[in-house]
């Protein structure tokens, strides 16, 4: 191989960054070898960027997992913050002011997390449970704090400590946990009781609080698109940034684009008729707002009033 | 390439370290493709480096906290790399029944056919295959490589070199 050969393929190296100079470029007008070699590295590499491009499907789809694992494991830390706590204690030897701790913390612990909570769910329709398939068939099945369930069709009611609180109607993957409800993906009907005041569903882009609501969910992994067909909803990305609220008749469109930033419009639509599975809807509630504090969500009260909330 | 200037925000750097969930997304779709490009440079398999890609950035978010301010992009690097490199060390040992300890075995040693690379990227060793991608596709300095594979500069080019040999080589056979 000649020198020439040899010196533009040490330029290769460095190429595109570096750009092919003068002496090179005399080199190649005489050099089909060295033509065909840069020939088929730019191919090659083109192929090959191309090969390794993730479509932004793709992208946001992992992303949507690599947030849901995040999220997994929150919940997982704040399902025994107790026993947590307990080891800390035996950690560092301090049981001889157990006694007392575990009395404060237990007022804290127990005003967070109902131990006696319990979800139900039951109705006429098709769900996964574990990858098996279940036909509910009105039979009343009970569910784990945040355990994934599959709607695949029908309408199931889910009732939290024995009183209903949604009808859900259509395909949702979820999970339910106290005053909340986690909405993966899929498309559903839900019917809010009076009793579900307060209660907050999130989607992976948002949180929506209930006020008496009838909502419609169109979950994909682009876009969340929320119906408010009675009553009314808070709502507010996770991240803080834009929040609202939306009453009767307003449709809230999230959309992600392809570098995952998300765009909110908010726009009118033809409703449902009402007489459609109603269930009681309730005034809008304005005395209380759903606030971010710090990394959680909180609810702040506007005016002293509803005997019912809780924090 | 756009996480080429990430590093010299230091309030984006500051977001990330307490998870500001709009900064780690912003962090994400930045740095992906670079972690993808790793992945399948070194695991030669779509679908074992998409799953990759979700677990190094589980990795990354738990690990944020702890980032110290050194280069951004070597760090989720390094942290992609030693993931990739765990799980092949894995998929070794369920196949190799082998007495020596796990640190022993050597990536360069694993097969790197795939057929995802043209045949030239395969006559080269997993960490080979993996710098040329860094350079050729993600469009990385020799620096930057070797801050990020612990490989000295002179190494990385000679790795170059030889790939566009093999290159060269496979023209010549036609
Ligand atoms: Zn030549």
């Amino acid at each position: 191989m000649k020198n020439s050969c040899e010196n533009f393929i040490l330029l290769l190296q460095d190429y595109p960054e570096t750009a092919i100079d003068k002496e090179s470029q005399e080199h190649l007008a005489v050099c089909e070898n060295c033509r065909k070699l840069l020939e088929n590295h730019n191919q090659s590499f083109d192929l090959l960027k191309s090969q390794l491009t993730l479509s932004p499907q793709k992208k946001q789809q992992i992303f949507a997992r690599i947030h849901q694992t995040i999220a997994a494991e929150k919940t997982q830390e704040s399902n025994t913050p107790f026993s947590t706590f307990l080891a800390w204690l035996f950690a560092h030897r301090l049981q001889l002011v157990l006694p007392v701790v575990i009395l404060a913390f237990g007022i804290m612990f127990f005003s967070q997390n109902n131990p006696d909570s319990k979800i139900q769910i039951s109705g006429s329709a098709v769900i996964l449970r574990n990858m098996e398939k279940i036909e509910l068939d009105q039979k009343s099945l009970q569910l784990a704090l945040g355990e994934k369930i599959s709607l695949l069709k029908g309408r199931l009611n889910l009732f939290w400590n024995e009183i209903e609180t949604v009808a859900i109607d259509g395909r949702l993957d979820f999970s339910a946990a106290d005053m909340s409800i986690k909405a993966q993906s899929g498309e559903a009907v839900m019917n809010f009781t009076p009793s579900a005041k307060g209660y907050l569903i999130e989607t992976r882009r948002s949180l929506l609080k209930i006020v008496g609501t009838t909502i419609k969910l169109e979950l994909t992994d682009n876009s969340d698109v929320i119906f408010v067909e009675k009553g009314k909803i808070e709502w507010a990305l996770h991240d803080n940034s834009r929040k609202g609220e939306a009453a009767a008749g307003i449709r809230i469109l999230i959309r992600a684009d392809n570098r995952g930033s998300l765009t909110v419009e908010e726009s009118p639509f033809a409703q449902m008729n009402s007489a459609d599975g109603a269930i009681a809807s309730q005034s809008p509630d304005p005395g209380v707002k759903l606030i971010k504090s710090g990394k959680d969500w909180v609810f702040q009260e506007i005016e002293p009033s509803g005997a019912e909330k809780k924090q | 390439m756009s996480y080429h200037n990430l590093e010299i925000d230091t309030e984006f750097i500051a977001c990330l370290r307490r998870l500001d969930e709009r900064a780690f997304g912003k962090l994400f779709h930045a740095c992906s493709g670079l972690v993808y490009s790793i992945a399948m440079g070194l695991l030669g398999d779509r679908q074992a480096a998409e799953d990759a890609l979700q677990e190094i950035f589980f990795k990354v978010y738990k690990a944020l906290p702890d980032f110290e301010g050194e280069k951004l992009t070597s760090w989720i690097g390094r942290i992609a790399q030693n993931h990739c490199f765990d799980m092949l060390r894995q998929a070794k040992r369920a196949v190799v029944t082998s007495v020596k300890p796990i640190d022993d075995l050597d990536i360069s040693q694993l097969e790197p056919v795939s057929d995802e690379f043209p045949d030239f990227l395969n006559s080269l060793s997993l960490l080979e295959r993996e710098v040329v991608i860094l350079k050729k596709v993600e469009g990385l300095s020799y620096k930057e490589i070797s801050q990020l594979t612990g490989k000295k500069e002179g190494t990385l080019r000679n790795i170059m070199l030889k790939s566009l040999q093999l290159l060269r080589g496979k023209l010549d056979e036609k």
